[in-house]
């Protein structure tokens, strides 16, 4: 299968004030040609941190590469300077974000902000603009998408908005479209429409699409594949149905145990005790430690290795041979 | 096999007296230590001025008038009066304080007060209150200042008066604009639920998060009274000579503007000083208060 | 939007009256402004006389009424001084006064929008540095004695422009960079901060993740949504710089509103205050009228509405 892009032992540093963080401790994934992969964790597990690392988005002052190399496809990225990133966002990658509310420029009509990508990166006249834009539109299902070319994005809603974020997205063919949290911000009927759009776009163009989400709801709609991340660490990757059938890490199985289910009325939903560690505080062992109930002395002094079975890894103690299965 | 308790060693800070995290985040910021070094040499300026002042601000002698600054002792020279400069400016600080301290009293009690009255009581009260406010705010502040001076006359206790009518409706403004902010917050609505009476939020819950903003405002405003005060007075309104005040200080130094650079010099630098430290304290005090709060 | 308008109107209506009300009672109730005009040798006979013509001796309501029956039709009275039609006085003088508070203005524009958009493009570079430390400055410097500063300095000394007076660019040049000078400090610290605001909004991380280059993102973008707040502040602080030419003109001898207001004032020549006030009031409520108009046409969201 090609690959379209890799992420290798990727380490980020942050320097605020004189105080160092880490919230990327050696991230390891890949993205296939033409699949959904869902990066799933809660807030602050480095989801978008990453993603922004892969777009060249991260402020420059405050954050660092420390370690690791991000490829697109063969070609290595992680060091090119802002003007050769610039070809690539919107051209080859695009994004798509979380807020659909205020990710729009208010003071310009849908029109012109969905003709910057083609004047840079397809030096396209101004008629023949007009057009794609409004076939781009119609594609993701707009109606009267000559019309609302002209309008402005308070005179859209939300779900209309995001419609746009992803033409805007996809106006240029990009091979990857990262999506951050693409339907949180909208109600259950938008968000399940929202989807569907992406899937039929998947089938369309053979284009890869990175699903960053906590909603692991959404992941098992939409991925192929899922990576699990928890502080700054991907702690398990496997495909959707093994991820759901045979969770192995004990974050995942915590995760999956506390989906509501529509089969079953639980008294009460499952939640993981405490809380993640802060990314300023220097861990010997797995992050997870202190949160899981299977935890050993090892857990807590040396960093697990990754166990990897096919397409399954984990990052765990207890799945090595001296660890113990509950 | 199972360990059920793990200690995992947490640092958690330590506890800091809220003395310490003033100077703690003083330290931090350059701009807010010189506002801060200045403040604390006017107060002392103010204070001590009279210990401190080497010659009579006010005693004049002909035979020593308009000598250049570093001359027969005189440090920054003398007068058309041959009174020397550096005492009058000493003394000048006095007035200053005294004026830009007693006005933000004044005016911040009586805009707090309506502020708070407008954005909580609301109904028929606001609209009146925020009409006044309007329609002041529709006049340039320096000169209702001017004119309200000039009809109630000079000294001492009128500019301050005239300075604080002019003044009030920024805190006024300013106020009820947070208390309608903190009437909208959940904690108020959830006290609010729990059946504490309206004085009882009032007290509880509004006050305590005015203490904020009425700092900062506070503090910010003193410059500008500070400013305004001496433009009146150089204008001729205002504090009137012999006083020394730093303003008509400089109008009477004008006349001289062709020989004695000196007498135009000094009072204005010894404003700008002021309002510079004040000005940056009040920032860095936003700053660190009010994260959140942009220009 | 007409009904907009004409609420706006009716509220710049409601201001200026306001205004003429307030100075009116402040005036009467200050004193007897005929006590201060007339000779200190003026027999009583005189003095009541006089009040007589000039209706002071009437009750106060009264000759509110007829101040302000009068006010509406453009009558303010005439100059206890000179004799002249109030109002005609101030008018003449307003061309001076909107000359200087243009010309400053443009000064203030052109220095601080582009200052504080490169310095906001440039954070923490030197060039930002040096900018705020500068505005800090400008921010706290008294206006009159800049004036001051820069007579001594550009007439005294060097003798190359005119320390007061009017009639050519040359003359404008001190008073209005004098008067620019606050002005362009508040200009470009705001530009500035509300430049690093957008620049930091969604909609720039979505330009930016659509391949725009940064000198777009600056210059088209974050320019056009920061000029929004920047019009609002603008039209806020051109009745701080109205306010502030008062002082200037005093400095630069320069023959405008400000200038023949202080002069009345310290002369007690009321009718001439009065309509001096008037005249400020008015401008002073126009502006932000106009300013409203304005901040609704370049944002999108009122425009529609």
């Amino acid at each position: 299968m090609e690959t379209v892009l890799t992420v290798k032992d990727l380490n980020i540093q942050f320097t605020k004030d004189g105080e160092v963080t880490k919230p990327i401790r050696g991230v390891t994934f890949h993205v296939n040609k033409s699949e959904i992969l869902g990066i799933v964790g809660e807030s602050g597990c480095g989801k978008s941190v990453t993603t922004k690392a892969v777009m060249g988005l991260l402020p420059k002052k405050s954050s660092q590469i420390t370690q690791g190399e991000i490829l697109l496809g063969e070609q290595r990225i992680d060091q090119l300077s802002d003007k050769e990133m610039q070809h690539i966002r919107g051209n080859t990658i695009s994004m798509i974000f979380q807020e659909p509310m205020t990710s729009l420029n208010p003071v310009f009509t849908i029109g012109q902000q969905l003709s910057e990508p083609l004047k840079r990166h397809q030096k396209m006249p101004k008629k023949e603009r007009r057009t794609t834009i409004i076939n781009a539109l119609r594609s993701v299902g707009i109606p009267r998408a000559d019309e609302i070319i002209d309008e402005y994005p308070h005179q859209l809603s939300g779900g209309m908005r995001q419609r746009v974020m992803i033409t805007l997205a996809l106006l240029c063919n990009p091979d990857i479209l990262i999506a951050d949290e693409p339907t949180t911000a909208l109600d259950v009927t938008i968000q399940a429409q929202i989807l569907r759009l992406l899937k039929a776009l998947r089938q369309e163009r053979e284009m890869s699409i990175v699903m960053i989400t906590h909603d692991l709801g959404v992941v098992a709609e939409l991925c192929d594949r899922v990576i699990v991340m928890y502080a700054g660490n991907v702690v398990e990757e496997a495909l959707i149905n093994d991820l759901f059938d045979e969770p192995l890490h004990p974050y995942t199985q915590g995760l999956i145990r506390s989906l509501p289910n529509n089969n079953e009325r639980k008294s009460r939903l499952y939640s993981i005790e405490g809380n993640v560690p802060k990314v300023t505080e220097q861990m010997l062992g797995c992050a997870f430690a202190n949160r899981c109930e299977f935890a050993t002395e090892k857990c807590v002094n040396s960093a697990p290795p990754t166990v990897v079975n096919g397409n399954h890894k984990v990052r765990c103690w207890l799945l090595t041979e001296d660890g113990v299965m509950a | 096999m199972v360990q059920k308790t793990i200690e995992i060693p947490v640092e958690t800070s330590k506890k800091e007296t809220k003395f310490q995290y003033f100077f703690r985040s003083l330290f931090k910021s350059w701009t807010g230590i010189v506002g801060f070094v200045i403040i604390l040499l006017l107060i002392a300026i103010s204070l001590f001025g009279e210990i401190m002042v080497p010659y009579d601000p006010l005693a004049a002698d002909f035979t020593k008038k308009l000598l250049p600054p570093m001359t027969e002792g005189h440090v920054l020279g003398t007068d058309q009066l041959g009174r020397d400069v550096l005492s009058r400016i000493i003394v000048g600080a006095r007035i200053s304080v005294v004026i830009g301290v007693i006005t933000v009293l004044l005016a911040g009690t009586v805009g707090t007060v309506v502020g708070i009255i407008s954005g909580y009581f609301r109904g028929w009260v606001d609209v009146v209150l925020m009409r006044i406010v309007d329609v002041q705010l529709s006049f340039p502040f320096i000169l209702l200042v001017l004119v309200i001076n000039a009809i109630m006359g000079t000294g001492l206790k009128n500019i301050i008066i005239s300075l604080a009518i002019g003044g009030w409706v920024v805190f006024a403004r300013v106020i009820r604009g947070e208390v309608l902010a903190l009437r909208e917050k959940e904690f108020v609505a959830a006290s609010i639920a729990t059946g504490v009476t309206k004085f009882g939020v009032l007290f509880k819950h509004i006050l305590p998060n005015l203490i904020t903003p009425i700092t900062v405002l506070a503090s910010l405003q003193i410059a500008t009274y500070i400013i305004a005060e001496a433009s009146v007075s150089f204008l001729g309104f205002g504090v009137q000579p012999p006083t020394p005040a730093w303003g008509n200080m400089l109008s009477e130094g004008k006349d001289y503007i062709l020989s004695s650079w000196w007498l135009i010099t000094f009072p204005g630098l010894a404003i700008l000083v002021t309002t510079l430290g004040v000005n940056l304290f009040g920032d860095w005090l936003r700053d660190t208060l009010d994260p959140e709060s942009t220009e | 939007m007409l009904d907009f308008v004409i609420k706006r109107l009716a509220q710049v209506v409601i201001v200026v009256f306001l205004a003429l009300t307030v100075v009116f009672f402040l005036i009467r109730l200050s004193g007897d402004p005929v006590a201060l005009f007339l000779p200190p040798d003026t027999s009583r006979e005189q003095i009541e006389e006089y009040r007589e013509v000039l209706g002071f001796n009437r009750p106060l309501y009264e000759q509110y009424g007829e101040f302000m029956g009068n006010a509406v039709k453009g009558d303010f009275g005439t100059s206890l001084k000179t004799n002249e039609d109030a109002l005609t006085m101030v008018l003449e003088r307003l061309p001076a006064t909107v000359q200087l508070a243009i010309a400053s203005l443009i000064i203030a524009l052109v220095v601080a929008i582009p200052v504080g958009v490169l310095a906001a493009y440039k954070k923490n570079s030197v060039f930002d540095k040096f900018a705020v430390g500068v505005t800090i400055v400008g921010q706290a410097m008294p206006s009159f004695w800049l004036g001051l500063l820069l007579i001594y300095f550009f007439a005294v000394q060097m003798n190359w422009l005119p320390s007061g007076g009017s009639g050519s660019p040359i003359h404008l040049l001190l008073p209005s960079l004098t008067l620019a000078t606050y002005s362009i400090a508040r200009f470009t610290r705001f530009t500035r901060s509300t430049m690093l605001d957008v620049l930091r909004m969604d909609y720039i991380r979505t330009a930016k993740a659509s391949g725009a280059t940064t000198f777009s993102l600056v210059s088209k973008y974050a320019l056009k949504n920061s000029l929004i707040p920047i019009i609002t502040l603008v039209a806020l602080d051109l009745g701080t710089l109205l306010g502030g030419a008062v002082v200037v003109e005093m400095i630069f001898a320069w023959p405008g509103i400000g200038r023949l207001l202080m002069q009345s004032l310290l002369n007690r020549d009321f009718p001439i205050v009065m309509a001096g006030v008037f005249i400020i009031a008015f401008i002073y409520a126009m502006i932000n009228f106009i300013a409203d108009i304005v901040y609704a046409y370049v944002n999108p969201q009122i425009r529609v509405k």
